[in-house]
């Protein structure tokens, strides 16, 4: 590889990881950092909300002076077009990675890199995908608006099943085995714009993906909206069942076929909680096992929780309790006092811990066990938060004060994991107003 | 006190008269820095400076512009790439003398 291809990807990929961006991981292999993975999550408010989208990225050895080869994994092995320019083979057709016709300022460039590949890619997840195909951008007849909804209607139902719920399914070794798009017949010769494309999944057996444990996190996290989206979709009687209907620009063996079952996705994503809390509440016992044989990890996080306790006043001015639950070092107990004058004042918060014999590849899973109306905190307890470091127990400590605590959070719908907290918390006057007293409320009743 | 200098050592510094903290669009090392082919800064990997405003390591551009997909346009606002060679270098300094006091 040449140097210049390498020493600037090392710097972008540095850069990338250490980014805040919530809605972009990238993955790679140190032997050879050509071969980059990519995790987009949906933009929230558009069909593709809150879904994860794998994308396989090849860098060439000329680059920069030559752009990187993208192709979008989250295609159902083939079977699914999520967008006019997300093809079902893998092809993302966007000007700047040379893969549409573009106008001038649209090339690559070497003033290009990943970060505004990816970013240019996240655009392409839009509220209105259908405008995306070229020759529709000015559609806006009656019929174009119907064919709109239904568009993103289809988009909406597999964002949920294809790339939300399928791929934690693979993580858990569960594979459908009649894909519900099983009656579409004769897909072994479909061709695609003269290309010849491969029906067979990439490999047989389960790959674990790099982003799985990425994956199982946000889930519990904005598991209250993906189930009010179900909700939602079971409700509108107008698709119940039916098969998606073609778009214009899709053709088949190049377009999202299938059909809407709403109840189906609610099923599969309730196994897969009952799944993600089995595996959370699993990794106390596997780690006192640990625990037993002296291993390092259980030292190590021994040793962080007394290093934490003996200098908690540095993390926080508020009262704090740290303690291990039955002195097991992979299950910590955090007793938060709200701190005086802020909106928690005088509540009493228990919070578990529940940390990964594998962490710090696996990040800790928390719960916030007394009953808090928050916007960071969902139905289920689960609290969203991101450490400075993500190693680092002291940095996920800080991490979570600073979540509950943080009174005025700009408005970002990727930080929030309790939908209805969030519509009044960024709404009218009134129901800000609304927030702070369930809020109140839920801190007074935690103190009782 | 009477001090006479005994002994000197100067140490002198330099860099491309372009802020400090501005890095090639292309490789995204600082100019001061080298291209990533070369080994030491200076004449040997020298800056161009394009009409437009925005400068580059010699080789990094060349290499771009080099290629056909380029049509010759600067990689960051798309106009055509005319240039010079960045010849002056900011003021040395001297950053250090030992002065030995006489006892």
């Amino acid at each position: 590889m040449a140097d210049h291809c390498a020493l600037r990807l090392i710097r972008e990929l540095k850069q990338l990881q250490s980014s805040d961006q919530l809605a972009i991981a990238v993955h790679f292999k140190e032997e050879n950092i050509c071969d980059i993975t990519a995790l987009l999550v949906g933009p929230p408010g558009t069909p593709y909300e809150l879904g994860f989208y794998e994308f396989a990225i090849k860098v060439p050895s000329s680059y920069p002076a030559k752009p990187p080869m993208v192709t979008i994994k989250t295609t159902d092995h083939g079977c699914t077009r999520f967008g006019p320019n997300l093809y079902a083979t893998g092809k993302v057709c966007l000007s700047i990675i040379g893969t549409w016709h573009g106008s001038r300022g649209e090339e690559w460039s070497p003033a290009q890199g990943l970060e505004s590949v990816l970013l240019s890619i996240q655009s392409l997840l839009s509220a209105n995908p259908y405008t995306n195909e070229p020759g529709f951008e000015q559609a806006s007849g009656a019929t174009d608006h119907t064919l709109m909804e239904n568009y993103n209607a289809k988009i909406r139902h597999e964002n949920l099943r294809l790339a939300v719920i399928a791929p934690l399914e693979r993580a858990f070794g569960n594979v459908p085995v009649i894909s519900q798009q099983s009656y579409i017949s004769d897909r072994s010769q479909v061709q695609d714009e003269g290309k010849r494309t491969s029906r067979e999944p990439e490999t047989d057996d389960i790959p674990t993906s790099p982003f799985d444990d990425y994956r199982k996190q946000r889930f519990l996290w904005y598991y209250d909206l993906y189930q009010n989206n179900i909700e939602a979709g079971i409700l509108d009687e107008e698709i119940h069942h039916k098969v998606f209907p073609l778009m214009q620009f899709e053709a088949r063996g190049n377009a999202m076929e299938g059909r809407w079952s709403y109840p189906d996705l609610k099923k599969r994503l309730q196994w897969l909680q009952d799944k993600v809390l089995e595996e959370t509440h699993s990794w106390p016992a596997e780690g006192l096992d640990l625990e037993k044989k002296d291993a390092g990890i259980a030292v190590n996080l021994r040793g962080h929780h007394e290093q934490i306790v003996s200098n908690l006043r540095h993390y926080t001015a508020s009262m704090v309790d740290l303690t291990l639950v039955n002195g097991n070092p992979f299950l910590w107990k955090l007793t938060y006092f709200g701190r005086p004058m802020s909106k928690l004042d005088g509540g009493v918060f228990n919070i578990k811990i529940y940390i990964s014999p594998r962490h710090p590849a696996e990040q800790p899973r928390v719960f916030v066990e007394t009953p808090l109306y928050h916007i960071r905190v969902s139905r289920l307890g689960v609290l969203i938060y991101t450490p400075s470091r993500a190693d680092e127990m002291s940095r996920h400590i800080e991490g979570i004060i600073n979540a509950l605590e943080d009174e005025n959070p700009p408005y970002n719908p990727l930080m929030t994991v309790h939908p209805e907290a969030t519509k009044l918390c960024w709404g009218s006057d009134q129901e800000r107003r609304q927030y702070r007293t369930k809020l109140r409320r839920s801190v007074e009743k935690s103190a009782e | 006190m009477k001090v006479a200098i005994k002994e000197w050592n100067s140490i002198a510094t330099w860099h491309w008269d372009i802020p400090e903290d501005e890095v090639c669009g292309i490789c995204r090392v600082q100019f001061d820095g080298t291209c990533p082919t070369c080994k030491f800064p200076g004449d040997d990997c020298s800056l161009l400076l394009g009409k437009c405003g925005h400068s580059f390591h010699m080789h990094c551009l060349l290499t771009w512009i080099n290629q056909e997909t380029s049509k010759g346009l600067c990689p960051m606002c798309r106009q055509s790439m005319y240039c010079r060679r960045l010849m002056e270098m900011g003021p040395l300094t001297i950053s250090r003398i030992r002065v030995e006091a006489e006892r």
